[in-house]
């Protein structure tokens, strides 16, 4: 038989012999590259220290004697490390995983049906808001969350005056007011900044999370197109 | 109740979507801005805060011309000849890109993003000529560049090869594709502590062999090159079963009767690999490196836990970088290097999606 022949296959769409040898050659070489080494690591775990320490042992009964100290250290002795850091990653990986699964289908499916159109003005009166709060924050030490939610209530309201035509004169006299009323309150804080320190944290925690999803509501519900429909009964 | 779910009604488009945009606002967009204030800012730990000064360019500045340069780029001393060569020879070639796209279909943004990819290319050959092509000590940036672009293309072949060798017609593929798979469910740290424990030359396994070899007294972690190519053999490791698993999907959807057909006509293995299966997995293969790459600037677990950066810096990765920089309170520094690494990989992977990823999908349709 000659060599060329190995190579060539009885039938349209079979592997020839010569080829089957190659591949399975690769294949097996590419499972012993995957598998030592986890079996290193399990064969490691019932290692007694004095069978890692001064050269290799590689089978079980035959290299050396497997003793279950290793586990019975993780399971037993030292229990409550192990079990502590097991129930961390199942908290953070289930709750992880609900979180985004809420959230991404929600999008997901708001994205699919209906139209946004993002403003970009709306993003860059954020942006300079933003920025604004962290200069207030970092150079006159203001309360980050203080400033933070102030910076929001800002951008609301400036957002409203500014960029929307159809306002009444109410809401235009409401953002002057706030407007006055907020920057007064930024002086003031820096201040008697020692009184916030007591007292102000958890208020303005609240009050920071409360703007934030109330500014985003608004912020959306003004891009949104009126085209579309969602289709709810 | 009712005018309660009427409500509801009216409102679900914007309760739908505001989760997501809160989200992303707080977690995405303000750090994103915050760590751009931060690079521009000398920040300093006090009692119950910290102070900030704005610097300007100064951290920029300290990490690309000044103290912390070795760091980042490396040492600059005289560039060899090789060096000059290297830098010749991609000019010209840059040029020529440059020159051959003005006699095409000129469009001006097509010839901006060139020039912007080509400068940066060939700041990348400046950097490696004055480093590692005359014999200095780079740093992080050259070290990422090489452990992506490299790296990963070892990775990507590797993966192609095993890839075409279990989408043919064979027995037991699918246990060895399942067996393939498993790299990947294991944590990128146990990984490295694994090849920690194979790679030592005294107590590893593998220890025989390089004792056979004369290699018995030599301390992998004490130099540098044999520290840069474990690493790159463990991320190598982990990596190749994801290339793998993708590339076999791909490989699975390309159609029999042109591959049959191209058989019958009587083309060879390879040309029918080349002309035939490539280009139908070309979209991809290509989409698969553009995450891998993305993935390999990030790289930092196994380097920190195998290494730690040593010897020296010579192992260390731009994210350790910004994470050494952090944890040494130099805060403005940290975030000048991550913002390097965010422009960085933007302007390579935009450059591959755009010149490479989007070429292969156009020749597709036509």
């Amino acid at each position: 038989m000659q060599v060329s022949k190995l190579f060539e296959p009885k039938k349209i769409g079979e592997t020839s012999l010569g080829g089957k040898v190659v591949s399975y050659f690769f294949l097996i070489v590419w499972a012993i590259i995957v598998i030592f080494p986890i079996y290193w690591l399990f064969i490691t775990s019932f290692k007694l220290p004095e069978d890692v320490k001064f050269y290799p042992t590689y089978l079980p009964w035959i290299d050396f004697n497997p003793s279950l100290h290793a586990w019975e250290n993780i399971l037993f002795v030292d229990s409550e490390d192990t079990y502590h850091s097991y129930f961390n990653s199942i908290i953070i990986s289930f709750f992880s995983t609900i979180l985004s699964i809420i959230v991404g289908s929600l999008a997901a499916y708001a994205l699919a049906r209906i139209k946004y159109a993002p403003n970009f003005r709306t993003i860059f009166l954020f942006v300079m808001i933003m920025a604004s709060a962290f200069v207030i924050v970092g150079k006159y030490s203001v309360d980050w969350s203080l400033g933070t939610a102030v910076g929001l209530v800002l951008f609301y309201f400036l957002w409203r005056a500014l960029l929307k035509t159809n306002i009444s004169f109410v809401f235009k006299s409401i953002t002057l007011i706030a407007l006055i009323s907020a920057t007064c309150f930024l002086f003031l804080s820096v201040s008697i900044n020692s009184f916030f320190e007591e007292n102000g944290q958890v208020l303005a925690s609240i009050m920071l999370f409360m703007t934030l999803g109330l500014g985003v509501f608004f912020f959306i519900k003004g891009t949104y197109s009126n085209d579309t429909y969602l289709c709810c009964s | 109740m009712k005018t309660l779910n009427e409500w509801i009604d009216k409102q679900s488009r914007r309760l739908f979507i505001t989760p997501a945009v809160l989200l992303i606002l707080v977690f995405s967009v303000f750090p994103l801005i915050a760590s751009l204030v931060i690079s521009f800012t000398r920040v300093r730990p006090r009692a119950g805060g910290y102070n900030m000064r704005f610097v300007g360019f100064r951290n920029f500045k300290k990490i690309f011309f000044g103290s912390e340069q070795y760091h980042l780029l490396g040492t600059f001393e005289a560039i060899s000849a090789l060096g000059w060569c290297l830098i010749l020879v991609m000019l010209s070639a840059l040029l020529w890109w440059l020159y051959s796209y003005t006699k095409k279909d000129f469009k001006l943004i097509g010839f901006i993003g060139r020039v912007i990819s080509a400068a940066f290319i060939f700041s990348v050959t400046i950097l490696f000529s004055v480093t590692l092509f005359s014999g200095n000590n780079f740093g992080t940036l050259p070290m990422t560049i090489i452990y992506v672009i490299f790296g990963c293309s070892i990775q990507f072949l590797i993966g192609l090869g095993l890839a075409y060798i279990c989408s043919m017609n064979l027995k037991g593929r699918t246990f060895f594709r399942i067996l393939f798979f498993m790299p990947l469910m294991i944590t990128p740290v146990g990984i490295a502590y694994q090849w920690r424990m194979l790679a030592d030359m005294n107590r590893g396994p593998l220890s025989g062999i390089w004792q056979s070899f004369g290699f018995g007294d030599l301390a992998w972690g004490s130099l540098a090159w044999p520290a840069r190519t474990i690493i790159m053999i463990a991320d190598a490791w982990m990596w190749i079963p994801f290339i793998f698993i993708v590339l076999v999907a791909a490989l699975d959807t390309v159609s029999k009767d042109l591959v049959e057909a191209a058989d019958v006509d009587g083309a060879g293995k390879w040309l029918i690999f080349k002309d035939v299966i490539w280009p139908q997995i070309a979209p991809v293969a290509g989409t698969v490196v553009l995450i891998r790459w993305i993935e390999g600037f990030k790289l930092v677990d196994i380097p920190l836990v195998m290494t730690s950066g040593g010897p020296g810096i010579s192992t260390e990765t731009l994210t350790m970088h910004s994470w050494t920089q952090w944890r040494a309170l130099d805060f403005g520094g940290s975030s000048a290097v991550a913002y390097t690494l965010l422009f960085v990989t933007v302007i390579i992977c935009v450059s591959f999606f755009n010149f490479v990823i989007r070429k292969y999908s156009q020749a597709n349709q036509l």
